[in-house]
């Protein structure tokens, strides 16, 4: 069962790409950034433990279940649906930015809100399923995707083209303090275990959290990659030019004896798979989270028939979703997103510490 | 019965499709080689030459067609828009591996070049870029007698997939932007020439600041910049030895540098370099010499 931690971890960490965080990382690379990746491991790793501790203590129960424990009524729904609205703001973004990235990158004479209806659809009805579904979604996903985004790593990290004097210039300036968005971006790559918030459901009565040095390795190396890989490929002045900046690293690599000779094009068709499963899984969690608020309304991990709230909740979403690329644009976005990132780091610290505390006087109690 | 009318909505939902906006492959132009001259016109002073390549169901050596399209305009992006009302098909970039710039152009200002390459979207990142000698027109309309397929010749002598020669240095459009914009690093691109029949030369290396040409290198010392700053293994190397003429194949190239800070501003290169022959192994050691060099 250890897996499904490791599933949402690993999706959360590569699906980085599509929330600006090299971008913004890359803006402060003279000012704080590497410093942030050194604190943003920290942090990221303290409050892993500290969760999957905390959750350990509730077998089978999500986060509002948990807060229905401790809190009265309204300040407990209040919470959750506070809590949905972050999960579903995450999915915003990520599939907006994709839309545009279609746009960008594969043809420009596309309506952007004609791809992102088709995008919010299909995610829609995957979030609609039940969460052992969603959950079995998220695992055929990471397990095709993952090996040709390593695969694509990999081959940026051996490339001769790599200048390694650039990477060397910018992890000098590891004495700049961190900044804040930096922190925030840093961070959000080791996220990953907050998805337990709604699939410890799944997990049995005597389920143990096993190998968690794993996650804070592979989060390390995700960030290290990220953000120096395409400095390397791009030089320390030119990299800070381009906002897809991963979709130009990969473009700037060949496969000569593949399928197809542009890795661009490989790599666009991976985020597209993993932007979408990433949605699914946000959606779907901010659509339980809504429906554990509703009256009468009993957590389920896998009903046989899909409840009619599901649909409208989702639906919802969807809406929401289409206006909030309606009223921006590419620019406001981006920064709607660096400002989000900050926000959710607070937010996941206080409501860590916030659980982590809970559980403990719960068990002092019993 | 549940599943008839959702079947029947979704099958209504392929209807708001309106058909992908790509075009077929028959109604595509490939522009497999970019020239970029400057011309004397001071009001059109980019001149466009797109090396369009032309299907033909022949493939053998000699039988590859290509049509040339040339036009003056204003500004690159402005230039190649006007090219589409001079071509009955859509232009694709997609396989554009070869960008020649003109010898003028090179040595006037590259900039607004480089700005148009690297922004359009069907461009590669990864497409060769080389100055043409005495311009890029003259040298795509070269119709070499062994080239297969449209364009190849000038591709294939680019990276590692057909000739490799020392004499060549080999500059993708990725690294030319990085080098343009990098502290410390200046772009390098390689010289191509026409040869008295239907074939190109390329064994000479410009080197540029950030705006433009500044040395063109001649052949040995081209040659003697790719085996010291890309390690390139496979040439050879020339000289005497105790009186006798002796030509060494080179297996083996290793090439160190740091900078040591002398009074004052200025700087030295300091470079150690080693090469190995597998013939002569036991004069390996004695080769490694220092050379020194301010900077």
């Amino acid at each position: 069962m250890n897996r499904y931690v490791f599933y949402n971890f690993i999706l959360v960490s590569f699906i980085n790409l599509m929330l600006y965080v090299p971008h913004i990382l890359i803006q402060y690379r003279y000012t704080g950034a590497v410093s942030s990746i050194a604190a943003g491991s920290v942090i990221g790793t303290v409050l892993l433990y500290l969760y999957t501790s905390a959750l350990a203590r509730y077998p089978g129960k999500g986060l509002p279940e948990i807060l229905k424990i401790h809190f009265p009524g309204w300040p407990a729904t209040v919470l959750t649906l506070f809590f949905a609205i972050m999960w579903w703001f995450a999915t915003t973004v990520v599939v907006v930015a994709y839309a545009i990235l279609i746009n960008r990158f594969f043809n420009p004479d596309v309506n952007t809100t004609v791809i992102l209806l088709t995008l919010v659809l299909a995610c829609g009805y995957a979030a609609t399923r039940s969460t052992l579904t969603v959950m079995f979604v998220i695992e055929i996903g990471v397990i095709i995707n993952a090996p040709i985004i390593m695969f694509i790593l990999f081959k940026a990290v051996r490339s001769p083209q790599l200048n390694w004097d650039a990477i060397r210039v910018v992890a000098n300036y590891i004495t700049a303090m961190p900044s804040i968005t930096a922190l925030a971006a840093a961070s959000f790559v080791f996220t990953g275990y907050i998805n337990l918030s709604l699939f410890n459901r799944l997990f049995p009565p005597n389920f143990r959290f096993k190998f968690r040095w794993v996650y804070p390795t592979f989060g390390l190396a995700i960030l290290l990659v990220t953000f120096f890989v395409p400095i390397g490929f791009h030089g320390t002045e030119t990299v800070n030019r381009y906002i897809y900046i991963w979709s130009v690293t990969a473009d700037s690599l060949l496969m000569q004896y593949g399928f197809i000779e542009r890795v661009l094009f490989l790599f666009l068709i991976v985020f597209l798979n993993l932007t979408l499963v990433y949605t699914m899984s946000g959606c779907h969690q901010a659509m339980e989270f809504i429906k554990s608020c509703l009256p009468g309304e009993k957590a389920e991990i896998d009903s046989p028939e899909t409840p009619v709230s599901n649909y409208v909740i989702v639906s919802c979403f969807a809406l929401l979703t289409m206006i909030f690329q309606l009223l921006t644009n590419e620019k406001l976005n981006m920064q709607i997103t660096s400002y989000w990132l900050v926000l959710r780091m607070f937010i996941e610290f206080f409501s860590v510490i916030g659980i982590f505390i809970l559980s403990r006087r719960r068990s002092r109690a019993v | 019965m549940n599943r008839l009318p959702r079947m029947t909505l979704l099958l209504l939902l392929v209807a708001l499709l309106g058909g992908c906006g790509f075009k077929d492959i028959d109604k595509r132009f490939f522009v497999v080689a970019l020239g970029i001259d400057l011309t004397d016109n001071e009001k059109k002073p980019y001149r466009i030459t797109l090396q369009l390549a032309v299907p033909s169901p022949k493939i053998e050596p000699g039988a590859s067609m290509h049509q040339i399209e040339t036009i003056d305009a204003e500004s690159i992006s402005e230039g190649v828009r006007m090219l589409k009302a001079y071509v009955d098909k859509e232009l694709d970039f997609g396989h554009c591996k070869v960008f020649l710039l003109g010898e003028k152009l090179a040595r006037s200002g590259y900039e607004d070049v480089l700005q148009f390459m690297s922004r359009r979207r069907d461009i590669q990142s990864v497409a060769d870029i080389a100055i043409g000698r005495p311009d890029a027109e003259s040298l795509l309309k070269i119709k070499p007698v062994s080239e297969r397929y449209p364009g190849n010749t000038l591709f294939l002598s680019f990276g590692s997939d057909g000739t490799e020669s020392s004499y060549t240095y080999v500059e993708s459009l990725s690294d030319f932007s990085r080098r343009a914009g990098e502290e410390g690093l200046d772009p390098i691109l390689p010289v191509v020439m026409k040869d008295k029949k239907d074939s190109f030369i390329m064994n000479r290396t410009a080197l540029l600041n950030k705006k433009k040409v500044k040395l063109i290198l001649s052949p040995s010392e081209s040659q003697l910049f790719n085996q010291i700053a890309s390690d390139f293994v496979k040439s050879s190397m020339h000289g005497n030895f105790e009186g006798m003429p002796l030509v060494v194949s080179i297996t083996e190239i290793h090439s160190r540098y740091r900078f040591v800070k002398l009074e004052g501003d200025e700087c030295l290169e300091r470079s150690k370099w080693e090469l190995c022959s597998r013939k002569r192994r036991m004069a390996c050691s004695s080769r490694s010499g220092r050379t020194s060099r301010s900077s």
